[in-house]
């Protein structure tokens, strides 16, 4: 993984020094809360209903052991002993002291880490397929680029203060795309013309919020040396036109669908023209100084494991062959696989981790693997590098800690915001619904299920991602009750798509049944049980769905 | 007298900035906005003293081109600190139109924002009369480096290192 040099030391900790001097001018008075916003904000810090929250950056989700174990540190000594990891591959504390702050990212600095621009109206947190570098369909590593991609964000002067926050995802997946490119302010995937010849398509103006929009291809090949100056082009013409007078058409999908896709590409090529030459063309030596630290590790030279992993789904110690049903995915190099661990607990709140647990994962990643851990945007982590003997220890030790669930991909894998419990914006709880969801199926009937996913957000900012859910629920306040609507339908892969509200909201009290009774229409309609839900809805459309919910819950 | 930070130091200033529709007095360095510029432009009075252009972060750099030549200074107006657009015009100013004279931040500008502003290419700050200037001359040498090439501060410290 990538390991810093002098000159990312130097950055890191520069900027440790200024907002140790920044808070200490706040918790004197010399500067307002009002001006102070914004320098919290690009330094992680958000007020939220009972406390500042702190969101770590984990660029592109990868940490090392060494890293997981200081999350764990900061847990204990700054927070209440656990941790949450968030839909963009981040990590958030959601009872951190303004005066412990300064320290903390000091801490954080000690092992590469921070939390710079990770909230804010500026470039965010560069995302990645948590499956990058060991996945079998990707053509190229996507994790150099996204590397590159950080440091240019990082600071960047002229896009501090853009109209609104700005996502970029990366995906070197040509047809399994787990990054979600399609819905986010550009999404890029690595493409190869012709043999040989890879560069960028870009996608840009999706994204999710109230006004859920699917991107569009802007340009469908970027050469690398320009990928710079072609960002730069965009974030220009969105700094310059995008709206400032209202935050809720601020974000570039507004731009971009007010200009159209066809004139936007005109405004970007326009710019990108007066730069494409200039100091930003990407040097083949700095990709190559980068791509160094994304080498392979040490692998062993080991058979083929896909015959043992396909034994083991149906091995007699039924706990076992389900987890390695849900949690176990094929990897690039014979012998080895990739892990997912569930941080969806039956009952616990999705994403949060415990101390103790990240020390555990830590500990596994160094047993068995190369030391590195990834946090996927759906809110588990990734052991990238097991050897497949090595699954049933991997599974004993997992679920020592109870993080050996067998649910990844299910019903009771849901994605969910922090909701009314923590988020001032909320109108409705998300984390207790998805806790009563995942605690109304057994593993039975999450097997039965299959893969579906559930994204629960607690209001029309979407930050649980409900409108690319396969089943997402928004909730809405109705006089001071918690109802929720249903959409059916979404995915933020490359079948992308927006769900459709399948019809009136639903009390909370009935949300769970509503949706037990969406699931068990799928399977009485799928023909089989290789067909998904997705593919169920599609082929069927919402009719029967809406008729089963409905028919004995009128809202 | 106004005290303001100038090419890294803190030095008096002499400049007072033109109100819509006032007309440019005889003497004195003076910010006028586009308009009055224009008029003057078109019918220039013998006068002494410096004529600077006086614009909003909602400038189109582009319309403001033909009026370069004829003013030694650009004050870009920050309503609020908040409005990213004005590093864009700096950094266009600078490269894009070759423009060398003084380029000043004026309005809600506070410390905190100088260090960016500087890297896109303004030289002059005149920094909220409630804040330090100071604390602002101090925040310019807030990195040692960066990750991005700008218009002045710390290297690029990538293009560095591929350079040796």
């Amino acid at each position: 993984m990538y390991k810093y040099d002098d000159i990312d030391e130097r950055i890191v900790a520069e900027r440790v020094t200024q907002f140790r001097e920044q808070v200490a001018r706040r918790l004197s008075g010399e500067i307002s809360e009002d001006e102070f916003k914004p320098i919290r904000l690009q330094n992680g810090l958000y007020l939220q209903l009972h406390a500042y929250m702190l969101r770590v950056s984990i660029p592109y989700g990868l940490m090392s052991s060494d890293q997981l174990r200081m999350l764990a540190s900061i847990a204990r000594r700054y927070d209440r002993g656990y941790g949450h990891f968030s839909t963009r591959q981040n990590l958030q504390y959601n009872w951190i002291r303004l005066v412990d702050m300064p320290d903390i990212l000091a801490q954080l600095a000690s092992v590469e880490m921070h939390a710079i621009q990770t909230s804010g109206n500026c470039i965010r947190n560069v995302t990645a397929d948590h499956l990058a570098g060991v996945a079998r369909d990707e053509i190229e590593d996507p994790r150099p680029i996204a590397e590159i991609i950080r440091q240019w964000a990082t600071f960047h002067p002229e896009f501090a203060f853009l109209p609104r926050k700005f996502k970029i995802a990366l995906t070197g997946a040509p047809s399994n795309d787990r990054a979600a490119v399609r819905v986010h302010d550009i999404g890029i995937r690595i493409v190869e013309r012709a043999p040989g010849q890879r560069g960028f398509e870009i996608w840009v103006g999706g994204g999710l919020g109230r006004t859920p929009i699917i991107g569009e291809v802007v340009r469908d090949f970027v050469p690398r040396r320009d990928l710079l100056s072609y960002l730069e082009a965009i974030l220009r013409v969105y700094n310059r036109w995008g709206r400032r007078d209202n935050k809720f058409k601020a974000r570039i999908k507004i731009l971009v669908q007010a200009l159209g896709i066809a004139e936007f590409r005109k405004q970007v090529d326009a710019e990108w023209e007066l730069i494409k030459d200039g100091e930003l063309v990407l040097d083949d030596a700095e990709v190559e100084r980068v791509r160094a630290h994304f080498s392979p590790p040490a692998y062993e030279t080991l058979p083929s494991c896909d015959a043992g992993v396909a034994g083991k789904r149906l091995s007699p110690n039924r706990d076992f062959a389900r987890w390695v049903q849900t949690s176990v995915v094929a990897h690039k190099i014979p012998g080895y696989v990739a892990v997912l661990v569930s941080l969806k607990t039956p009952g616990a709140p999705p994403g949060d981790v415990t101390a103790e647990q990240m020390e555990a994962v830590a500990a596994l990643a160094d047993e068995v693997g190369f030391s590195q851990i990834v946090a996927t945007h759906t809110q588990n982590l990734v052991l990238p590098d097991v050897p497949a003997t090595k699954l049933e220890l991997v599974w004993e030790r997992l679920r020592a800690k109870g993080l050996a669930a067998p649910n990844v991909g299910t019903a009771a894998d849901i994605i969910a915001c922090p909701g009314l419990d923590y988020c001032t914006l909320a109108n409705a709880r998300s984390i207790p619904v998805a806790q009563r969801i995942a605690l109304r199926f057994d593993d039975e009937a999450l097997a039965r299920y299959g893969d579906v996913s559930i994204k629960i957000s607690g209001c029309i900012n979407a930050c649980g991602h409900h409108h690319v859910g396969n089943i997402g629920l928004l909730g809405i306040d109705k006089s001071g009750e918690e109802f929720y609507q249903l959409t059916l339908g979404g995915s933020p892969s490359d079948d992308v798509a927006i769900g459709k509200i399948l019809g009136p909201a639903i009390a909370s009290a009935d949300i769970v049944d509503a949706i037990e009774r969406v699931l068990e229409t799928y399977v009485e309609f799928r023909t089989s049980d290789r067909e998904s839900f997705l593919e169920t809805y599609r082929r069927v459309g919402p009719t029967p769905f809406k008729e089963s919910v409905y028919a004995t819950h009128p809202a | 007298m106004r005290r303001i930070l100038r090419d890294r130091e803190i030095t008096d200033d002499t400049w007072t900035k033109l109100a819509p529709g006032e007309a440019i007095p005889a003497t004195g360095d003076v910010f006028v906005p586009l308009t009055e510029l224009h008029a003057w432009l078109a019918a220039p009075t013998p006068r002494e003293g410096r004529i600077g252009l006086l614009v909003g972060t909602e400038v189109e750099v582009e319309t403001i081109v033909d009026v370069l030549p004829h003013v030694v200074a650009v004050a870009i107006h920050y309503k609020s600190f908040r409005d990213g657009r004005g590093y864009t015009s700096a950094r266009l100013l600078r490269t894009r139109f070759g423009f060398r004279g003084e380029l000043r931040a004026v309005g809600d500008v506070l410390p905190d924002q100088v260090f960016y502003l500087w890297r896109c290419g303004f030289n002059a700050f005149e920094i909220r009369a409630d804040k330090s200037l100071e604390t602002a001359r101090r925040a310019l040498d807030t990195f040692s480096v960066a990750y991005q090439p700008a218009e002045a501060g710390p290297a690029w410290g990538r293009r560095r290192l591929l350079a040796s």
